[in-house]
């Protein structure tokens, strides 16, 4: 049982009882239910771990509801410090257990699809493989082998591709030599690492490591945050596959264009926004800086906070496979994260996450809102076009 | 529980807030694994409740509080679940559990009444935000601000920091409304103060859930001050500090917060700020207010702790202990785990505070129990005192807890204090009401049974 893994998180969560871990929770701001937050799920994990009780539909389904934000590791858990240690890797626990329950074959129908789409189409949206690099403008030539290559990931190729065209744009602009691993990109495996589909996942990461040394690369970048941890953390750690590559966030890549010099941010965008810092980037990866320095960086930019940001900023609700398998719930989380931008008085909500700009561009429209989602990489080009 | 109740409470709160899913009952159950202390989890029955409802106004608590009254239904209220006293397990076959988090809504929020109203599933952050904006906040604000609701505050008599000054979570009620187990719903006037037959407000405080579901509560609300200073003394020895503390509070300089650690509680709270053991006793006394006049305050405070033998620490480690005074309650990780701690919590008048100290601090080293002791709220009434005791975590541990318990509680009775000042009694102390209240108990159950004659409002509780 892989939550065994977890056992001393587990036990160390149960003595505890303060639930001050509910306090940034999406999902139990949602359902106000006992199960839905970090104590419930270690509680329950407990039972499991004990044998007195076992998976269930109904715990199936808590379970996947989680949206492994891990906001609770930083609202109060455990500070790290003596008498109290480090705090609960509950997004761990979460993710131990889906893996139990995918291994006793209980996946549920709408997670098993994303790693059923991985395996027959190499993307989790079960659209045509070759219909990945459609968005890739026909003059953009990306060198064939080079030691840099920018990883699309699947929501920017297939739900976003304005992001990938962004990115691709800035890059040719700023004289970058880099390639794209075209047919053989294959889904980085993230939402499948999320749900506890680890075997698909390792199928993924094999292939592109494979396919990452075929082509000679040493630098990865990435747009999406889930291909960036997964890249970065997830192969090496969770599914033993080393890339020896380096791989950065494209918040990262861009900062350090800018300050090179390579990449002139002339036209002025007069706007206020605010930033919204996207889970597996933020609290995931301590990646919080760079996009809000590139952004500071455009002309004209006002760039404001949102009363949670940082590392207590509130999930999207898109993370974890929520959005897919949940997508009322995603969808109510979102608006909540939107109402929050919308308090500041901007009118552009900037992410570096396409799951984020999709959340929100839904929530946006659902509620009427003009608020206008924008990745990173889509605001330096505004700028960088005037040039 | 009656077959028909699901449909009847699907159709009044509508079917997403009703629930018998086993995550769902399982987790508002009382069985171990429980996050409730583990010594509880030995004591209480194991009994899932039969559903978890949510209802979102008070004209719902009523309809299904009248459903269930008619079957017989055991309601069991839940606030945040916090209550270390087992207030929310249920220990009757049949219960439902109602889970009040969903009316969470601020309905009122007076600026020139310095008033809240708001549903009693609301955190108090929630509270928070809409009346800091303004300028005011609501000074309760106990260890357990993170995770309980007003109603759970208010059915556990909760205690804040700041109740020197602000007074306790019953102290701030204007007025409150509940949900009486016929289904009838009680409105009391909005006012501090009335002549008119006895102040009901004071029936449910404390009362957890045991006789009405509170549905709503107007409490009073303070202009966020100025300034609020807190400052640290360190006196040789725990007497001393003591008699200081009492002079303060006999002087009556409208203190915020006086506390007082002996040299065990000191020398923890010490390492938790980053400090060297103090080996001595710790002073600790807060002002708040307009800056002038807390400068003030602590001239005239400074001067008697200081004639007394304090010795200053200074603000700073103040600021930085208030900065972290969440900090303190925590589960552990195993290379910490080697004890397991409770508290017991006792309040009374300042001559018997330090015979209490000494008898208490006894009982402890008879039992082999490290104790760390500390006048938590010290006003001028009298003071509380809370004594934090370990026990090995093993099967022995938890006869030893029982035992500890029940030498303390018969000590403190003997002194004429009370057993138990400001957490959740439920389940856990339950066994010691009667001693507690002696022929109050026996009113207890008359007004209980004349309220609640079928038993429904969270049975089992209090001694009841």
């Amino acid at each position: 049982m892989r939550l065994e893994k977890y056992s001393e998180d587990v036990i160390t969560c149960n003595t505890c009882g303060n639930n001050f871990c509910r306090i940034w929770c999406p999902v139990h701001d949602q359902t106000r239910k006992e199960s839905s937050f970090s104590a419930g799920l270690n509680h329950y994990a407990l039972g499991i771990l004990k044998g007195l009780t076992k998976y269930t539909p109904s715990s199936i389904q808590t379970i996947y509801q989680c949206t492994t934000c891990a906001a609770c590791r930083e609202a109060r858990c455990l500070p790290g410090e003596a008498p109290f240690g480090a705090p609960i890797d509950t997004p761990g626990v979460v993710e131990a257990m889906r893996a139990d329950i995918v291994s006793l074959k209980r996946t549920p129908e709408k997670i098993a699809r994303l790693g059923a789409n991985a395996q027959s189409t190499h993307n989790v949206y079960g659209e045509p493989h070759n219909a990945r690099f459609k968005w890739l403008p026909k003059g953009a030539k990306p060198t064939k082998r080079a030691s840099l290559a920018y990883f699309v990931g699947c929501t920017s190729a297939y739900r976003r591709p304005e992001i990938a065209e962004a990115q691709v744009e800035i890059m040719k602009r700023a004289g970058v030599e880099f390639t794209v691993l075209t047919g053989d990109e294959w889904c980085c495996g993230s939402p499948l690492l999320r749900t506890g589909q680890l075997k698909m996942a390792q199928q993924l990461a094999r292939h592109n490591a494979a396919s990452l040394a075929e082509k000679g690369v040493k630098k990865l970048i990435t747009t999406c945050p889930g291909c960036y941890r997964a890249f970065k953390l997830d192969y090496p750690n969770e599914l033993g596959v080393e890339t020896g590559v380096d791989t950065v966030h494209s918040s990262e890549f861009l900062l350090n264009l800018i300050k090179e010099g390579d990449l002139k941010l002339s036209k002025k965008v007069p706007r206020r926004l605010t930033y919204h810092d996207p889970c597996h980037l933020g609290r995931h990866m301590k990646v919080y800086e760079p996009p809000r320095e590139v952004l500071r960086r455009i002309p004209g930019v006002e760039l404001v906070e949102m009363s949670r940001s940082g590392k207590y900023a509130r999930c999207c609700g898109a993370g974890g496979g929520v959005q897919a398998a949940f997508q009322e719930l995603a969808s109510a989380i979102a608006g909540q994260r939107l109402s929050e931008a919308m308090e500041t008085g901007a009118g552009i909500l900037a992410t570096a996450c396409p799951f984020c700009k999709t959340a929100f561009a839904g929530a946006a429209e659902r509620s009427g809102s003009s608020m206008r989602t924008l990745d990173i990489a889509e605001l330096v080009l505004m700028s960088a076009r005037g040039g | 529980m009656k077959k028909e109740l699901p449909h009847q409470l699907d159709r009044i709160l509508g079917p997403e807030n009703v629930s018998d899913t086993d995550v769902d009952l399982y987790c508002y159950s009382g069985a171990p694994p429980s996050r409730l202390p583990r010594l509880l989890g030995k004591m209480v029955p194991q009994v899932m409740p039969d559903l978890v409802v949510w209802p979102r106004s008070t004209e719902q608590v009523a309809e299904l509080v009248k459903l269930a009254n008619k079957s017989k239904t055991p309601l069991i209220p839940w606030g945040g679940g916090r209550g270390g006293g087992g207030g929310v397990i249920p220990v009757k076959k049949g219960s439902v559990v109602v889970d009040t988090r969903k009316m969470d809504r601020v309905l009122e929020v007076s600026e020139q009444g310095s008033f809240v109203t708001a549903q009693s599933g609301a955190y108090p952050e929630v509270i928070d935000s809409q009346i800091v904006p303004k300028g005011f906040f609501l000074p309760h604000d106990p260890a357990s601000y993170w995770s309980s609701t007003i109603g759970g505050f208010l059915s556990t008599a909760s205690a804040g920091w700041l109740a020197p000054k602000y007074g306790y979570i019953g102290d701030m009620v204007l007025s409150l409304e509940v949900v009486l187990p016929n289904g009838e719903v009680l409105r009391t006037r909005r006012a501090m103060k009335s002549s008119a037959g006895p102040n009901w407000n004071w029936l449910f405080v404390g009362a957890g859930g045991t006789l009405g579901i509170i549905t709503e509560a107007t409490l009073k609300i303070h202009l966020i001050p100025e300034e609020r200073l807190i400052r640290i003394f360190r006196f040789d020895d725990v007497h001393p500090a003591f008699q200081t503390a009492f002079e303060l509070a006999r002087r009556n300089l409208n203190h915020c917060m006086l506390r007082v650690s002996d040299p065990d509680h000191a020398r923890g709270l010490a390492s938790v700020l980053g400090a060297p053991d103090p080996k001595g006793s710790w002073l600790i006394y807060g002002f708040d207010g307009p800056s002038e006049i807390v400068n003030v305050q602590d001239r005239v405070a400074f001067d008697i702790v200081s004639k007394r033998g304090g010795e200053d620490l200074g603000t700073e480690i103040g600021r930085t202990w208030w900065k972290k005074r969440y900090d303190y309650f925590y589960g552990k990780r195993p290379e910490y785990r080697t004890w397991a701690q409770d508290v017991l919590t006792t309040a009374t008048t300042f001559e018997r505070i330090e015979p209490i100290y000494k008898g208490l601090k006894e009982i402890f080293r008879k039992h082999g129990s490290r104790s760390a002791i500390h006048l938590t709220h010290i006003l001028p009434k009298g003071a509380a005192m809370y004594c934090i005791f370990e026990f090995p975590y093993s099967e022995e541990g938890l006869k030893l807890n029982r035992e500890i318990w029940d030498d303390g509680i018969r000590f403190v009775h003997s002194q004429g204090a009370t057993m138990e000042h400001h957490h959740e009694i439920g389940l856990k102390l339950a066994r010691h009401m009667g001693e507690e209240l002696g022929y109050g108990m026996e009113m207890f159950r008359m007004i209980k049974r004349t309220l609640d004659p079928n038993n429904i409002m969270n049975p089992g509780k209090l001694g009841l």
